[in-house]
Formats: C-alpha cells, structure tokens, sequence
C-alpha cells in the first residue's frame, strides 16, 4: 500500500501550481541574491564573495528560516487537505494503515520541501553565471560549495521543520496549531538572540535557535574574509550538535505523532471529550437524536414574550454588540490567546535584556525598557493584525453564518467598525500587557521607579497610532480580495514593501504605512523637540484610517454576492461626507508634514546623499593642496537660546602663514544646514580685504582671496557669525545638537579650514558606483608631509583658546579652559572661559540645567556635572578620576590642566569624549550604568570610561600624533590600555581577565567583518577593532612581558620627545624605536607578534589531573598544544614556528563573576609549537588549569584554554 | 401582509438560470415552496432575504420596495439559510444575545428575557452555557431558529430546515414554526413534501426556476383526485409497465416496486384507484415539465 500512496502524495504535490510558486521563489531569491543588489540577504559582502561558500551558506540559512513559512504552508496543507476536502472519512474506511497513511504523506511532503529548497542553490548557480553580474563580487564556481549548504544546513533543517509541522498538524488536525508553532520556534530564534549578548550563554543560545542560525554566526564569527571565500562549514561543534538536537526534536514529534494519531472522523482526544460534555450535562438527550424529549421540559417552556415591533439596531447599538462579541471571541479563541502570549513573553524577554547591551549594563529605567517593549511589539502586532483582520472579516463566511448575519437589520458601518474596534481593543489590550510587562520586569529587577509618562508616551502616543492604519488597511485589503489567503499575502507585501522602501533610504514615512515618527526619550531633555511631529504624521494615520474604512465600507460584501452597483449605491451622502473628510484631513495632516519635512527641510533619499557626497568630492578635492595659513588661536562667542533652539556662534580664528611663502587665497568650511537646523552665515570677514571667489552653501564651503596677500609670517584675524535655528522637523527626526535642556555644539560646529576628507564616500563599493578613485588608506609612517599635519586638523597646530557662552538663565554653559567670569545680562547668563595653556584645535560647547557633584585630587577640583536623578554612578566617576589622575601623571607625566569637568549629555549620541580638560559623556552610556561586580559581563564601565577619557588628556594632548597610519594607535590603544591598568587596581587581575576575554572577541569580530584590509596595530588606520581591541589586548601583554614599568617608561619616553612641541608630530615608528630601546632581545619576537604583524596563536589544554601527595599538597599535570599562525591582510593563514613565553598555571575556584580564580601556581614558560607537559605542585586544592588562562594570546578558542581538574 | 413577486429573474455569472420570470403572491401563513435539487428555491428564499439582488423584476412585502429598501426588509425579517454554521467557540447564549441586538432588541432587560425565553422554547436553555462547538446538528438548528425567530420577524423564511433531521427533531421543529403568529408571513422552502403537506395553508412548487404551480395544499390535490393509480409489480417488470403508462412515481416496497401512475381513467392492467397524496402532484407536474418522464428513484 505504502508505495502507490506514497507515489499518490507525489504527484499530488508536483501537480499543484503552488508548489512550483514555492519554488520560483526560491529559485529567484537566490538568483537575485547571488546576481544583484536587489535582494540583500545576510551580511554586506566587502572583500566576501557572492558564491563564497560562506555566503552561500548564509544565504541557505536564511532562506530556510524564512522558508518556514512555506515549510509550514505545504507540509500542513499536505496534512490536512483529507479533512479540508471532507474526504477524510472515505479514506479512513480504506484498508489502510495508520502507518502507511502518515508515512508516505509525510515522506513525499519532505520529498517535496527537499526539492523546493534544492531550487536555492540552483538559483545561486544561475546567479553566479548571470551576464549582468559583477565579476568582481564572483569568484570561480565550485559546485561543492553551492551543494554543501543544501545537504548539512538544508536537509536537517527541513527535516526538522516538516516533521515538526507534520507532527502538530497530525495530532491536532488544525492549521492555526501550524502557525503558533511557527511563531514558537521565531520566538525560540529571538531568546537565542538575546542570550548570545553575552559571551558565556554560546552553548545554549546555539541550541535555542531551531533555524541554526546562531550556530553559523557561532561557527563563523571570527571567519577572516579569505576563510569566508574559501571555508565550507564543519559539521561539527555549534553547528552539529543544534541540528541533531533538532532533528532529534522532530524525530520524537513524528514517533509521537505515529502513535497516538488515529484514523478517526474526530480529531483527537481533546475534541471528543468536549462532545461528551455537551452530551451529558444537557437534560436534552435527544442530542443524538433518537429519544424524544421528555414532555416535563416542555410544558416547562415560558412562552416567548409577544415582542413589539423593533425596527434595526442604531449604528451605535449595532457597533457596540459587534465590538463586544467578536472581542470576547478573540479572546475565547485560543490561538490568537497563544499567539498573544507568545508575544507577550517575547516582549518580556525584551525588556528582561533590555538593560543589557554588550559590556553595558543599565539600570532598568522606564525609558530603557519601554523601548524594547515596543520593539518586541511589532512583530506580534502584525502576526495578530495579518490573520485576525482575516479572521474577522470571512468569520461568519467561514462558519457560514454570513446569511444570517447580513439578513438582519444591523448596519453594515456597524458590522465593519465593530470588528474594526474590536480588533483595536484587542491589540490595545496587548500593548498595555506588554506595557505592564515592562513594569513588571523594572520591580524584579529591583528598579521600581515608574514613570508612566514614558511609557504612555512610547507605547499608545508614538507607537500605538499607527496601527490604526495598519488595521484599516488589513480590513480594506480583506474586503477586496475573494480569498483571506490573498489578504494575508498582499499584506505581507506590503510590510515587505515598507522594509524594501527603508532599505533603499526612501523612507519617507507618509508612504510607509504606519510609520511612527521619530522618537527619543532622554531624562535631560524629556521628549525634546520630538513631539512637535506627533500631531501631523498620527493626525495623518488616523485620517488614513478613516479614508481606508470608508473604503472598506464600500467594498464590505452584504449578502451572498456583490452586487455590481454596490460601490455607488453605497456611496450615499453620508458615505461621502467620511470619505471627504478622511482624504481632507490625510492631506491637511499630511501636507503639514510634507511643508516641515520637504518644505522647511530636505528630504533626500539614501541615493541622494550619496550624490552629495560624490558631488562634493569631485568640485573640492582639487582645493585639497591648497597651501593655507594655521590657526594658531580661537576665541568663540557662543549665544545659546535653548528655549527657542537658537543659537548665535560667532569667533575670530588667528591665522599665520607658516608656509614660507605667500599666501593669497582662504578655503574656509562652515557648518552648514542640516536636517532641521537652518544654519546661516551672516559674515565671514577679515582684517585685510576679502573677496568670496567661489561659495557652495550646499557644503559650506567658500573661498576667499585676501588682498594684500599673506606674506609667510604674517598674521590674519578671520572673523565669523552663523546664525542657528531649528525649523520643524524632518522625515528623520531632528537636529538635537541645539537642545532645551543638554545643548552640545562640537569641533564641527565651527568653522575650519581645508578641504574635509571625511565628508567623502568611504565604502569601496560605493566609490566602485560612483566612479570615485579608490578609497586612501591613510598615509605611510614615513610621509613626511602629512608627518607634519596633527591629526585633528591639517591647518592647526597647537592653539590658544577662549570662549564666552551665555545661556538661558538657569543653565549652565561649558567649554574648554577655566571660568574667568559669570555675569548676567538682559536676563541670559555669561559665562567666560580661557585656556592657559596650548591645546588642539578640538573644542565644544554644552549648556544644560545641571547639578554639580565635586571632588578633589591633589588639590585639583574634580566636577561632574549631571541630571539631578542621574546620581547612580558619580562618585563611582569621581574615584575613577582620582586614580587615572594618580597613575596617569606619575608614570606619564604631569597633568596639564588645573581642573578636570565631566558632562552629561542627552543620550542623542552613546559616546564620552575627552576635550582639554572637559569630557562630555553621554547619558546613556555611564550615568545609568549598573555596575556589578558578580556579573561575569560586567565591565565596569562608568569606571573604565571615565579613565579611558582622561588618559587622552595625556594621549593624544601632550603629543599630538601625525595624520599618518598608526595614529590612533598613540591615543585609543594607549588610552584604552592604561585605563584598563587603573580599572584593574580597583578590581584585581579577574577583571582585567573577563575584559581582555572581551575585547579578544570584539577583535576577532572586527576582523571578520573587515571590508577592506586589516592592518598590524602600529598600521592601524580607521579600525576600531585595531587600535581599540587588540590594542588593549597586546600593550597588556606586553606588560606582562616586559614589567609595567619598562612599558610604561617607554610610552613616558615617546611622550617627552616633544612633549607639547608643533610638527613634525608623533608616529608609531617613534614609539617603536623608544619600545625597541628598552626590550630586551629576547622579548623582541613579541613586539613583532602583538604590533607589527597580525598573529594568531592556537594553544590549547588538552589535559589536566590532579593527585593529591601524601603531604596534602597537589600535584597537577597539564598538557597542552600550541601553534602560532601570520595572517596577511585578507586572512589567510601560514604557520610559524612558536617559541614564545606563555604563562601556564593552576587555579583556585573562581568567585562569583569571574571566570578564573586566584592563583596556587604560574610561571611563564617557553612554549614551542606542539603538544608539552607542565607538572605544577600545589598547596591546597586546584580548581581549574590551563595554558595562556589570562587571555593574553590572540586565539581564536579562547575557552578552551583552561579545564577544569579532573582528580586521579 | 403579503408579500408579492413579480416578474423576478437571475441568472449567475456561470450561466446557470437560477429564477426565469417568476411570480408568486405570498399571503400571511405558512407558504411551502416544494421543488427539487437545483430548482431555485434558495435562490429565490435569498433574494427574497435581500442577500442577493435580481437580475429584474420586483418584491414587495407589504407597502416595501424590499429590493430598494433591503434595510427596511430586514428590520422585520427572520431568516434561516439552509446550510449555515455558528461561531464555535462562543455560546449559544452569548449567540443569540447579539444576534437579538442586532435584530434591534437593544433594550438589556427586554433581550435577557427574550433570550431566555427562546432559549427554552428551542430547549436549549440548560446547555445555553456551552461552546456551539459541540452542539449536534439538531440542536445547531433549533438556535438557527431561535435566531430566527429573535426580533419578532414579520416575514420568516427558513430554507430547507428539516433536511437532515432526525424524525423527533423534525418534529419538534415543524412545531416550533406551527406556533408562530398568525400575521406573520412564514415561507419554508423544502423538497419533503410531507412537511408542507403537514403545515402550509399555502404552497407553491418550483422547477427550473419557474413557478409550475401555487394554491392551497388541499386544492390542488383535487387537480389529480380520481386520476392517480397504483399497482405492485415485480422488480423484473417495472420497466415494461414504465413503457406502457405514465408512471410518475416508483419506489422500492418489500423487495417489489410500486407504481404510481397518472390516467384521467382507470388504466386497467391491474391497477387500482388511490387517493392522491402531494406527492403525486408534485411529481406529475414534474413528469410533465420533462416530457412525461420522471428520473426513476429505483
């Protein structure tokens, strides 16, 4: 039997049109994948391939995920088409057996989902060979790496899913039971998602995610380009072990489902119990018909009353019993009540992890967890909009009881905006759970301040309106269509569409159906300038809502058959009147927003931008040589009116003509408008004549001859005023640099000189596109022009500075230098600081309601300025300076300033920047850090922040270093280093453990995702990853081999070689030679290793026992391997001989929040390629040992460094 | 009090010509409209319940242009389609509860009563509290009914209702209909002759979409009294009897088949005088319409 079946089902599914739309699609996904730009799928490529077999992977992988949805749609149709076509009955009267029946339908489902899947890499092949595609992104096909994903990503993968979705179909006989265990297994994704924010959880985070997704992130993650283009993934570790537990999963569903399903009418058991209810406790027995009923109950019977003459419901009595029955249907329906609390525990592991990105951690303030509240909306939001508008619009369709209803003489308005509502309360009412939910995890957490007002804010004012819209489209789109199928698919479309539009940067929200606006909270300044966009773009959605409903209302289906004159026969007076006042309002609200967003300000698309940038490029870049004079001093006069967001900033840049020649001509740049701030230049003038030659407002860029031209030595005095206003507000949100409360006007803000490099396009892509000359890479060590140039600006050396800022009256205004003076008048406050030492070219303004937190160290005052509720981690910030203040200017030199001022600023940027003696330091990142300590996450960054900050008053202030490659390295690596060295007197060598463990995986992450050429650190130019990361990483190993104060004494060395001097400035070439100096030979190897080459070393413990002696000490063998790799700039890998000092050692027990413990043994060692044995007696109990435990090495498994003791 | 249909045609997108002109005068009562599969009758039960508009022609139901107003139809109108579901998952009270809003008994206290009241006169009280879900096919149609009924109907058309019923539930339901007022106009459409036979003052039968007939039940079966005529006769034979009258009916009766044929006088050949039923109307017309020959039922 088993075989004709099988053959039967088959056929079947090739026979059906669908399955061949299955597979066009995803043949044409990965077609248009591998041949184009249209469909992005997965990373950006860089120097990756399109058919690299990591990319191919990738695209398999993500295809498959998002392939559930067919997966789920055939294998449950497959299912349960016998019951759908009611031929169930027949066919179970057949001599069939359970056995064959469910085997062959679901061998021939899976059969069937392998081949629709085999389309993906026959797509990618076509792709790859397609005239139009770009060569350069392909490289020579080889047909193993388009098959290797389809057979270790894709048959374990749709294994797994068709079984599963088989099994659930089968046992509960319902498509709705498919769909929950689609979004269950989403939601599997999602927590896997949330747990791999932390480096620990790998394991089961990789076992979370049933799409295996996270096992290829996991399994590729530190994958160099030239790996990803020629790497197929290894069955093996993350990636093995998720599929089997898997496939196991489905395994089990399908044994399961093979025992209990029956070949019987009623669906399981469950059904048939309910029945039996109904059966026993009616006093009815003639349920099955066949006893009449007892004559008792029906002389028992009251007579109906003789009713009068009703009339129709009004359209508000009507609406109302609408709204209330389908409502409590909803919710006595138990899918959408799963679907609902899926959702809802999607949105509470949001905000459970809300306070928790990378090394941050937060304390869970309202605003933190309301945010990815919403966000863990969204998606439920549409999953309940998408099918319950269908639901309830083809409900009485579906149970055929549309006659009935449409025979009464409720309105259809009624009928169509009582499901309309009761759609809205239901999703209204999931909103406010979610918003509890959030609540809920702000009181576990131990955080229980509420502010409502946020949350209201973020959930039903930004968020909520849209979904208005959203629904009144579903049910026009519900209306229309003849099958509820081709509802839900056009309103996937037109998600999709949204994200399509975003994607290609033509977001313009009034296209977007139910776009939010822009939106931010932050404690310093509340909603900001933000609600200002709320009224026209909600005001729109809600008339958009009105026009689609009335829409709906005219194409709603009364009766069994449209009838053909329906739309105008409905289109009554009334009819007219909503619709006329729903378009009339759309467009009142909309052209509102169109005056602020297009009008008032500009929108460009993502295209247009990248126009500018190439359009700037190609008229300026010839001024790029132009010979100008340097600044030499700056003296702003800055008027700050926060109230109205204004500002006046006005100030004379000195410049001389150090270039030894004559010098007629100024390239000046000026900020200039940008998305809702209006910047105007209301003069630029010049103690000797002027004359504009050429001006650009678009850039900001004019150029001036001066007459008599400047002689070399000569002094000019270049005097600007701008004016600033912020004007309504633009399709991205909003110019935030001027603020009502918490204004921050940086080195940009003012004017410069020269040609701005960084205003160019930097992608090689893009460059490619736009027919750019390829991108610079920055410039040799040895260039001993650009050796002259300071990094900050190439037309300044060191400068003298002074800054007057007046402010609204109850704020206080901060720059650069010391306050001389504060004074009011014409009630605004004044405020006069200077500068008694030079400084860089690189200066801010700030102004907010602050309270002042003090400190001293030495003598020296220590301010923190912040919000008044921001208090958490002040003092937290006051010790971190002391102590940075303490090393920094024993080991380094003296501090240069006689103040050191921290400022918080709104969290409308995440970052702490150190200006001479003033850090700004975003609110979001350190003034609601929770630190603590037990979390093996924890990094301690209001600490390590603060001291990373005022190491660059040393690095790069006291030398400056060259615009040449390697400069970063002088002040990010030395910056991030000696913090470190600060935060690790506080916290102890654990710490420093768990963060280089950290900062070990950012690197190896950073390399991965290198698009161009990764460089050694002394090269490092623009690679965060570089001169952050490894540059943590090998200056601590360093002084692990060199001692701290060899190290230390050589980064003093380079600094007092010209210690506050002009040009030429610092390279990594002088550091070098000072390091080089005081290395000892056999040390040198190192240098080499960490700085000037990329190296990679494997060691790892293979063993490790322990035996107790006699004497009650331990003794502990360990063997390890170890092997040491170059990798060029793409990656690729050769070995090299290893002879290098590691340390190997044992290990207490670690305490709470760290990874390792104290030390009972360690020594460093010369270890050579290979495998070794280090014996180790210990004193008390050894808890875990292993080679390179501190993470010093740069490894790619750095877990597997250490063991845990096994005893004898 | 009447409702009266002039001149009314449909034919569907497919082609198929559901009501070809048909006319019929409607009184207060019940009204049984007969016919086979396929004839029209729900066509015209639904066009008359406003849920589908005519190709042409009109109905009035008292002084209402129903096909101009349908709102205004459905304030008085009671309707139970011949095939219909509930929403599963909800109660029957909770049904009915929003179906008699809808019908307009808006006042609470008035529905509560109402409800409770049908719901025991349909005796679906003791089980009002649970899931439709569960619910056997008779019970399901007593709550059509019920809703029917809701709202105090003027007009009830209830369309094939007994179709499927076992014997008691047929019954009981027959009941329920027989018990409506007086003045109110119930049409009950069905191919059970008997049922009509048993309730209708008024009847009419349809075929094809046009009216072969209309009057009262016992008027038209003085059309054929004296002229309907049977005999029994062997299985084997049947076919040779088929061929020598006009059989209008046969069916199978303890293994031999019984003949009823239609003769202005005795026929002879052994058969004998009967004393006609509806049934026998109802096919002869239907013999008639098709050229004196019926389907053979066996």
């Amino acid at each position: 039997m088993f075989g004709p079946l099988f053959a039967f089902e088959l056929r079947g599914h090739f026979r059906r049109p669908v399955t061949w739309l299955y597979v066009a699609i995803m043949f044409l996904m990965a077609f248009f994948a591998t041949s184009t730009d249209a469909v992005v799928v997965g990373d950006s490529l860089g120097k990756l391939k399109r058919n690299s077999p990591f990319a191919l992977a990738q695209l398999f992988t993500i295809l498959l995920a998002v392939g559930q949805v067919i997966t789920g749609a055939l294998v449950s149709s497959a299912v349960l088409r016998d019951f759908d076509l009611r031929v169930h009955d027949l066919v179970f009267t057949t001599r069939i057996t359970r056995l064959e029946y469910l085997a062959s339908k679901f061998l021939a489902a899976f059969l069937a989902m392998v081949l629709v899947f085999g389309a993906v890499p026959l797509g990618a092949l076509v792709g790859s060979v397609a005239p139009w595609t770009d060569t350069a992104y392909i490289q020579p096909i080889v047909l193993w790496h388009y098959l290797h994903p389809w057979l270790v990503i894709g048959l374990p993968g749709i294994f797994f899913l068709s079984a599963t979705l088989f099994a659930v179909g089968a046992i509960t006989r319902s498509a709705f039971a498919g769909y929950v265990t689609g979004f269950l297994l989403l939601v599997g994704f999602t927590v896997s998602e949330s747990l791999t924010r932390t480096l620990d959880n790998d394991r089961i985070a990789n076992l979370l995610d049933p799409f295996a997704l996270r096992s290829f992130t996991l399994v590729t993650r530190y994958w160099t380009p030239s790996e990803k283009n020629t790497l197929v993934l290894p069955w093996n570790g993350f990636l093995a072990e998720n599929r089997l537990l898997w496939m196991g999963i489905g395994a089990a569903l399908l044994l399961l489902a093979f025992r209990v399903v029956r070949l019987e009418s009623a669906a399981g058991a469950l059904r048939r119990r309910r029945r039996a209810d109904v059966a026993t406790s009616t006093s009815d027995s003639a349920v099955d018909g066949l006893v009449p009923a007892p004559a008792a109950v029906v002389t028992a019977v009251p007579a109906v009353p003789r009713q009068r003459p009703f009339g129709g419901p009004s359209v508000v009595a009507g609406w109302w019993t609408v709204t209330g029955f389908h409502a409590r249907s909803l919710l006595r329906s138990v899918p959408f009540l799963a679907i609902g609390t899926i959702g809802l525990i999607n949105v509470f592991m949001n905000a459970w992890f809300a306070d928790q990105t990378g090394q941050t951690r937060t304390w869970p303030m309202s605003w933190v967890v309301a945010e990815s509240a919403v966000l863990g909306f969204s998606l439920f939001m549409i999953i309940l909009l998408t099918f319950y508008v269908g639901e309830l619009v083809w409900r009485e369709r579906q149970v055929h009881l549309d006659q009935v209803l449409d025979a009464t003489p409720a309105q259809t308005t009624s009928i169509l905006l009582g499901k309309f509502t009761a759609m809205m309360v239901l999703l209204a009412a999931f909103a406010a759970t979610g918003m509890v939910s959030g609540m809920l995890v702000q009181v576990i957490k131990g955080y229980p301040v509420i502010d409502l007002k946020v949350y209201l804010l973020h959930v039903f004012v930004v968020d909520f309106p849209g979904w208005f819209a959203a629904v009144a489209m579903a049910f026009l789109v519900q209306s229309l269509v003849s099958r509820k199928a081709v509802g839900h698919v056009i309103m996937i479309l037109i998600y999709f569409s949204n994200m399509v539009l975003a994607n290609f940067g033509w977001g313009y929200k009034l296209i977007m159906l139910g776009e939010s606006p822009s939106y931010r909270w932050s404690d310093l300044n509340g909603a900001g300038p933000y609600p200002a966009a709320f009224l026209p773009i909600q005001g729109y959605w809600l008339s958009i809502s009105v026009l689609l409903l009335g829409l709906s209302y005219l194409a709603w289906q009364r009766g069994t058959q449209r009838s053909r004159g329906q739309w105008r026969a409905r289109l009554g007076s009334r009819a007219r009147l909503v619709l006329a006042g729903g378009l009339a309002s759309a467009g009142a609200f909309g052209g509102l927003y169109y005056y602020n967003a297009s009008v008032l300000n500009q929108f460009s698309s993502r295209a247009a931008d990248e126009r500018r940038a190439e359009q700037y490029e190609r008229r300026w870049r010839p001024f790029e040589t132009l010979t100008l004079p340097k600044v030499v001093a700056v003296s702003l006069q800055v008027d700050l009116e926060p109230e109205q967001l204004r500002a006046r900033t006005a100030g004379t840049l000195t410049l001389v003509n150090k270039s030894g020649r004559s010098l007629d001509t100024l390239y000046v740049d000026v900020p200039a408008n940008a998305r809702t701030m209006h910047v105007s230049l209301d003069s630029l003038s010049a103690d000797r004549a002027t004359r504009t030659l050429l001006t650009d407002s678009v850039y900001g860029v004019h150029v001036l001859s001066i007459s008599p031209a400047l002689a070399p030595g000569d002094t000019l005095h270049l005097r600007f005023v701008q004016r600033w206003a912020s004007r309504g507000f633009s399709n991205d949100g909003f110019d935030t640099r001027l603020a009502a409360n918490g204004t921050f006007l940086n080195r940009g803000d003012f004017p410069a000189l020269g040609y701005q490099t960084e205003s160019e396009l930097s992608s090689d892509e893009l460059r490619r596109k736009y027919k750019l000359p390829e991108a610079r890479r920055g410039f040799p060590r040895t260039d001993s022009a650009h050796v002259k140039l300071q990094e900050f600006s190439s037309h300044s050396d060191f400068i003298a500075f002074d800054a007057t800022v007046s402010t609204a009256p109850d704020q206080i205004a901060l720059a650069p230098g010391y306050k001389q003076r504060e004074w009011t008048a014409d009630g605004r406050r004044y405020f006069h600081y200077a500068m008694n030492a030079p400084i860089p070219d690189f200066y801010s303004v700030l102004s907010a309601r602050w309270q002042v937190s003090r400190g001293e160290w030495n003598g020296l005052p220590i301010e923190i300025y912040h919000h008044p509720t921001h208090t958490f981690n002040v003092a937290r910030m006051i010790e971190a300076s002391k102590a940075s203040l303490a090393l920094f200017s024993r080991d380094f030199g003296a501090y240069q300033h006689q103040q050191l001022r921290i400022l918080e600023f709104p969290r409308y940027a995440g970052f702490a920047q150190s200006f001479p003696n003033t850090v700004p330091y975003s609110e979001g990142i350190g003034f609601v850090a929770r630190v603590d300590s037990t979390d093996v996450e924890d990094m301690d960054l209001p600490y390590f922040v603060t001291a990373h900050e005022i190491a660059h008053q040393w690095f790069p202030y006291q030398r400056m270093s060259g615009d040449v490659e390697g400069k970063d390295m002088l002040s990010e690596s030395f910056s991030e280093y000696t913090a470190l060295v600060v935060t690790e007197q506080l916290h102890g060598r654990p710490f420093t453990q768990k963060f280089l463990r950290s900062e070990l995986d950012r690197y190896l992450r950073g390399r991965a995702g290198e698009r161009k050429a990764e460089h050694p650190l002394v090269r490092t130019y623009q690679q965060g990853y570089i001169h952050y990361q490894k540059g943590s990483l090998a200056l601590f190993a360093l002084r692990d081999l060199l001692g701290q104060a060899v190290l230390h004494g050589a980064i003093k060395a380079y600094q007092d070689e010209r210690r506050f001097m002009g040009p030429p400035y610092g390279t990594t070439l002088d550091f070098m030679r000072q390091l080089r100096a005081v290395t000892p030979d056999s040390l040198q190897y190192a240098l080499d290793d960490y700085l000037e080459t990329i190296t990679l070393w494997d060691v790892k413990a293979d063993s490790v026992r322990s035996t107790r002696l006699p004497n009650g000490e331990y003794q502990v063998v360990l063997t390890a391997t170890a092997r040491k790799l170059r990798a060029d700039s793409l990656g690729t890998e050769t070995d090299v001989p290893m002879n290098d000092l590691v340390d190997v050692g044992v290990f207490a027990a670690a305490a709470r929040g760290a990874r390792i413990g104290a030390p009972l043994a360690i020594r460093k060692v010369r270890v050579r390629t290979g495998t070794a044995r280090y014996e180790f007696v210990v004193p008390s109990e050894p808890s875990r040992a292993g080679i390179d435990p501190y993470n010093l090495l740069i490894d790619r498994n750095p877990g597997d460094n250490s063991k845990d003791v096994s005893g004898t | 009090m009447t409702v009266v249909i002039d001149g009314l045609s449909k034919t569907y997108a497919n082609g198929v010509r559901a009501l070809s002109d048909v006319s019929l005068t409607i009184p207060p009562g019940m009204f049984g409209l007969l016919g086979p599969n396929g004839a029209g009758k729900s066509t015209l039960m639904r066009t008359i319940a406003t849920l589908q508009p005519p190709d042409s022609g009109t109905i009035r139901f008292r002084d209402l242009d129903v096909l101009a107003q349908p709102d205004r139809l459905r304030e008085v109108l009671g309707y139970l389609p011949q095939e219909f579901g509930l929403y599963p998952n909800m109660p029957a009270d909770a049904i009915l509860d929003h179906f008699a809003t809808l019908k307009g008994v808006t006042a609470a206290g008035e529905r509560r009563d109402l409800v409770a009241a049908l719901l025991h006169q349909v005796n679906l009280y003791e089980v009002r509290k649970k899931s439709v879900g569960g619910y056997s096919g008779g019970m399901k149609q007593r709550l059509g009914i019920a809703i029917a009924l809701a709202g105090s109907p003027k007009l009830l058309i209830v369309d094939e209702p007994t179709a499927g019923l076992d014997p008691t539930e047929r019954n009981r339901f027959l009941n329920l209909l027989a018990d409506i007022g007086e003045d109110v106009v119930v049409i009950l459409s069905t191919h059970i002759v008997a049922d009509v036979r048993e309730l209708c003052s008024q009847m009419a039968i349809i075929n094809k979409g046009q009216v072969v007939l209309q009057g009262e039940p016992s008027r038209i079966l003085e059309e054929v009294r004296g002229r309907i005529w049977r005999r029994t006769v062997p299985r084997a034979q049947a076919d040779a009897y088929r061929a020598r009258h006009e059989v209008i009916s046969s069916r199978l009766a303890a293994g031999a088949t019984l003949l009823h044929v239609y003769h202005e006088t005795d026929p002879g050949d052994g058969f004998e005088a009967v004393e006609p039923g509806l049934e026998d109307v109802y096919f002869h017309r239907l013999a008639t319409l098709s050229g004196g020959r019926v389907p053979v039922d066996a």
